[in-house]
């Protein structure tokens, strides 16, 4: 018997959980007759399905809303890329102040080490910038999209794809980041807006079935 | 001229007929069942679900949900009946074939 409750929850992104629930136990139906691999291969085809239509209902106005979720997205990465870089000088700032002002300078002089507390190495705060603008951002806007966009989050993001990757060719986002955090950086910031929408609708879809739990 | 939400697809059509002919028994299984036999083509599931929440959109078809059953580890099945307006519309996609077929001689193997 395939897992009905998984095949219930990953159609529970794209639907109402109760005609999710409907469409998986047409499935199991058949699935004596069929098999698994037929089972999840209808699972999955029922996701694409529905992600389609949802993409073809109103493709333009979805598109509009992705050129907002463009500059949504641009605003959050200013703020975490800020946020980062002020948070990262900040644990620098008193890992100095531990190293060098403090009783652990006296300690480490009686053992006869020596600490040198070199400048902050500019690879870690490109890291950090490429980690809160490639990653973390689109994260969180990834969790913003979907608590907007519920059901049809999974469209919305396809769209999303589409419309981003014509958008950071141009301004603003290459002259903001462009130095460190290029174009390169797409399929990465991609990814983690659709780890961002699926981690959101997981809850919500949770939460969902904890609100309305099924008997029988 | 038809308003867009009566204009329907073959599948559409297809659809609708078989909840038609299925009477009270029409769920996601037995309409998928029942298209197959009749028409030799197995639907995919995707498109029979995209097309039954369309149909409910447009207000053609109406569903409610059946008590749970173990067999269907304890889910309900979801029923779905033609609403007037869907009968109104099939009627008028069926009027519209037969008289595309008037006056057009088909070969005795059609109907085999």
């Amino acid at each position: 018997m395939p897992d009905a409750g998984f095949a219930e929850a990953l159609l529970s992104l794209v639907t109402a959980p109760e005609r999710a629930a409907a469409a998986v136990g047409d499935l199991l139906e058949d699935v004596p007759r069929r098999g698994r691999k037929w089972f999840w291969l209808s699972v999955i085809r029922a996701v694409a399905a529905t992600v389609w239509r949802d993409m073809l209902s109103t493709p333009f106005s979805i598109a509009a809303a992705a050129v907002a979720g463009w500059l949504g997205f641009m605003l959050v990465a200013l703020l975490f890329d800020l946020v980062s870089q002020v948070g990262l000088r900040l644990i620098w700032a008193i890992g100095y102040v531990l190293a060098h002002h403090t009783g652990l300078e006296l300690i480490v002089d009686a053992l006869r080490v020596r600490i040198d507390w070199a400048p902050m190495p500019p690879a870690l705060t490109h890291n950090v910038q490429w980690i809160a603008v490639a990653m973390w951002a689109p994260f969180y806007t990834g969790r913003l999209v979907a608590r907007q966009w519920r059901r049809r989050a999974l469209a919305f993001t396809a769209i999303q794809t589409i419309v981003w990757g014509l958008l950071i060719g141009v301004v603003p986002f290459v002259s903001l980041f462009g130095s460190r955090v290029t174009v390169a950086a797409l399929p990465i910031l991609e990814s983690f807006l659709l780890i961002g929408v699926i981690r959101e609708r997981w809850s919500q879809v949770l939460a969902e079935a904890n609100n309305h739990p099924r008997g029988g | 001229m038809v308003p867009p939400s009566f204009q329907l697809g073959e599948f559409e059509q297809v659809v609708l007929l078989t909840i038609l002919r299925l009477k009270g028994e029409a769920y996601g299984a037995s309409i998928r069942g029942e298209i197959a036999r009749c028409t030799e083509r197995e639907p995919a599931a995707g498109a029979l679900y995209t097309t039954l929440d369309r149909l409910e959109e447009k207000g053609l078809v109406a569903s409610r949900f059946g008590d749970p059953t173990p067999e269907r580890g304890g889910r309900p099945k979801r029923y779905f009946t033609v609403t007037k307006a869907g009968l109104e519309a099939v009627t008028r996609a069926q009027r519209s074939f037969q008289r595309l077929l008037e006056g057009v001689t088909l070969p005795r193997w059609a109907y085999a």
